[in-house]
């Protein structure tokens, strides 16, 4: 009987394995690499930005052959080709195709620029050669906003409000100031920045119109005035006031200018930010430990103060990444000063520059890519490094110290 | 085991009883030839306790018409011949059913003899192919591994896909392992995910496959199922 069996079931696996005789495989494991790709010239500045934008995004290798049979043998996943012809009184027709290789997809548009619009054009371009091939939404026409200050030849120093294109091009000036300038904080809509001015030896905070150049002071308490951030609807701001003596986190309403205290106990708290969800904010405190700045969350309904970072002496000056997941923060642990990442499931921190002094991250609104401030050869200036690490970069700034760069948010 | 054993207690016990039966018409035999009143009279009582029925009703049909002599020595002689005769058939019946039962015996030990065989040769064969299959099964197993890391090397997977999104592909090989078709059987709803995953089967080909034909057409059809949960550690 039991001979019966083992052979019944000998014989039935047998059936099984043929009557399911395809092959499945299962992929959880990629690889690590950056994605080849191929840009046929066809305008000099146009595909030099885009191959700047893509380059620098750490996601793609661009590799430099017009072979069809080179791009096969080099798994090349997009080609990028185009045209452009002057339509005459200084118009351009720019016309671009992006041929993804294996999925036979086709991206193909035409746009009627001026010469001056050719390179926020190109940026475009990159967005939409980035979002068709890695799914995330491209930063390239995205701006970065940051104070430039100028020492010159023993008179005041000036400070100079800078917005350039994300990838440290372009910059224009929105504000020349005698006066010390900090703290720039994009409205959601990118429409509108907030910032710090000390005008008349007075901290205020203003929020100016990037369009119009308009600004107004939306506070100007008694004692600091500091660290403004929108809330993600852009109805609110927080900020930080010194009203009771120490710095206190308060949320002010911008349409009503009601203000609300948050944060209410005997420590220093500041730079405030908020959760993707608005329902919460991440600010630094000094309530561990004097001199040990650490990250806390307060709920804003309940008021309830929760410690998020462990690791290191001093963390300070944190922001949430865009899905809400980790926060970027200047870390200090023994005598380094870095930017690091913190999941906030795990906890895990990760180093994202080890070298040189660096501050004021600000991470894009992807989430893939962080701005701050480095000191190179003795200058301040503006540095990118990917989420990951991978990549770093040094971008072009004006003459001056670059203090403070905040990356917009995505400007339709 | 059990089978076997069974088997043991079988045999000894037809052994035995034929050998009783011997035994015991040999006594019944001797004991007629030595003393014929008492073998007649225990030659009737014996016939009437296990004659078989056919000799019963055959006994009046045949006593019937010798009755009709009715002379009582006649009668007497004709009797015991009768009853001889009776005997001797008597006899051969159960020599015949003995051999029957032993030739029936024989039949189905032979028949279960046939039946182990087959049974065994069944197994052996069973088993041949288990062991052939589960070789072939880990040929197959073998390139489904090296067919995986030819896809993963080559899978550039995008970033902030969701834990529980997959993608699966169908996807047709020819012999040699050039990737002829790839099809999207369920997509994931991330059209990055997608691609990604196409792409990759794509710039993996041709795929590492067997040569072997017959191993081969396990490979003509492959469904390939891509879920970014591992992380990529640098």
């Amino acid at each position: 009987m039991i001979r019966l069996f083992k052979i019944l079931t000998v014989s039935s696996l047998f059936y099984f394995s043929n009557a399911f005789a395809v092959l499945e495989i299962e992929i959880t494991q990629g690889a690590d690499n950056a994605m080849p790709i191929a840009i046929l010239p066809f305008d000099s500045q146009v595909t030099g930005v885009i191959r700047n934008d893509l380059k620098n995004s750490g996601k793609f290798r661009l590799v430099e052959t017009a072979d069809p049979e080179a791009w096969r043998s080099q798994k090349v996943e997009g080609v990028v080709t185009g045209q452009i012809k002057e339509l005459g009184g200084g118009q351009l027709q720019v016309t671009f195709k992006l041929l993804d290789v294996y999925s036979k997809n086709k991206l193909e548009k035409e746009f009627t620029v001026k010469t001056e619009q050719l390179r926020k054009l190109a940026h475009h371009i990159s967005d939409m050669i980035y979002q068709q091939l890695t799914g995330d939404r491209g930063i390239f026409s995205t701006k970065i906003a940051y104070i430039l200050v100028s020492e010159r030849h023993g008179r005041h120093a000036k400070y100079k409000f800078q917005v350039a294109d994300s990838d440290g091009y372009n910059p224009h000036t929105l504000l020349v100031s005698n006066f010390p300038l900090m703290s720039p904080a994009w409205s959601p809509d990118g429409r509108k920045i907030a910032y710090v001015s000390f005008e008349g030896n007075r901290a205020a905070i203003y929020v100016q119109d990037i369009a119009t150049g308009s600004r107004r002071v939306i506070s100007k308490f008694p004692g600091i005035n500091g660290a403004p951030a929108w809330s993600p609807d852009g109805r609110k701001i927080a900020l930080v006031l010194t009203q009771t003596g120490y710095p206190k986190i308060y949320i002010l309403d911008v349409a009503t200018s009601r203000l609300e205290r948050i944060t209410d106990d005997w420590y220093a708290d500041t730079e405030p930010s908020w959760s993707p969800d608005g329902k919460s904010l991440i600010f630094t405190s000094d309530r561990g430990g004097i001199g040990s700045p650490q990250i806390y969350r307060i709920d804003i309904e309940s008021k309830q103060v929760e410690r998020i970072t462990y690791s290191g002496s001093y963390n300070a000056r944190a922001a949430y990444t865009s899905n809400g997941k980790a926060i970027v923060m200047l870390h200090k642990d023994g005598n380094m000063f870095s930017i690091a990442e913190q999941d906030l499931q795990s906890g895990r921190i990760t180093v994202l520059t080890q070298f040189g002094l660096n501050e004021s991250p600000s991470v894009a609104p992807n989430g893939k890519m962080i701005v701050y401030a480095t000191n190179h050869n003795g200058r301040g200036m503006l540095a990118e490094v990917s989420i990951d690490g991978r990549v770093k970069l040094l971008l072009p700034a004006g003459d001056g110290a670059v203090q403070e760069p905040a990356w917009s948010p995505f400007i339709n | 085991m059990k089978i076997v054993m069974g088997d043991y207690t079988y045999k000894a016990g037809f052994v035995f009883a034929v050998m009783l039966h011997v035994a015991l018409v040999i006594f019944l035999f001797i004991k007629f030839t030595a003393s014929r009143p008492m073998a007649l009279k225990s030659a009737s009582t014996f016939i009437n306790a296990t004659i078989i029925n056919e000799a019963v009703t055959l006994q009046p049909a045949v006593v019937k018409p010798q009755s009709v002599l009715a002379k009582p020595q006649i009668k007497q002689q004709v009797k015991d011949a009768l009853q001889k005769k009776l005997l001797v058939e008597q006899y051969r019946e159960m020599a015949e059913l003995k051999k029957n039962i032993a030739k029936n015996k024989q039949q189905q030990k032979m028949q279960k003899l046939l039946q182990e065989q087959a049974k065994a040769e069944q197994k052996e064969l069973a088993d041949e192919q288990a062991a052939a299959s589960a070789q072939s099964q880990g040929e197959v197993d073998k390139y489904a591994v090296m067919i995986k890391q030819a896809i993963s090397s080559q899978w550039i997977k995008p970033d902030g896909v969701d834990d529980s999104a997959f993608v699966l592909l169908s996807i047709t090989v020819a012999p040699g392992g050039v990737v002829l078709n790839v099809q999207v059987s369920s997509n994931s709803g991330n059209a990055a995910l997608d691609r990604s995953a196409q792409a990759a089967v794509s710039k993996a080909s041709p795929l590492p496959v067997p040569e072997d034909p017959v191993l081969f057409d396990r490979f003509r059809v492959i469904k390939l199922k891509f879920s970014p949960q591992g992380i990529v550690e640098r």
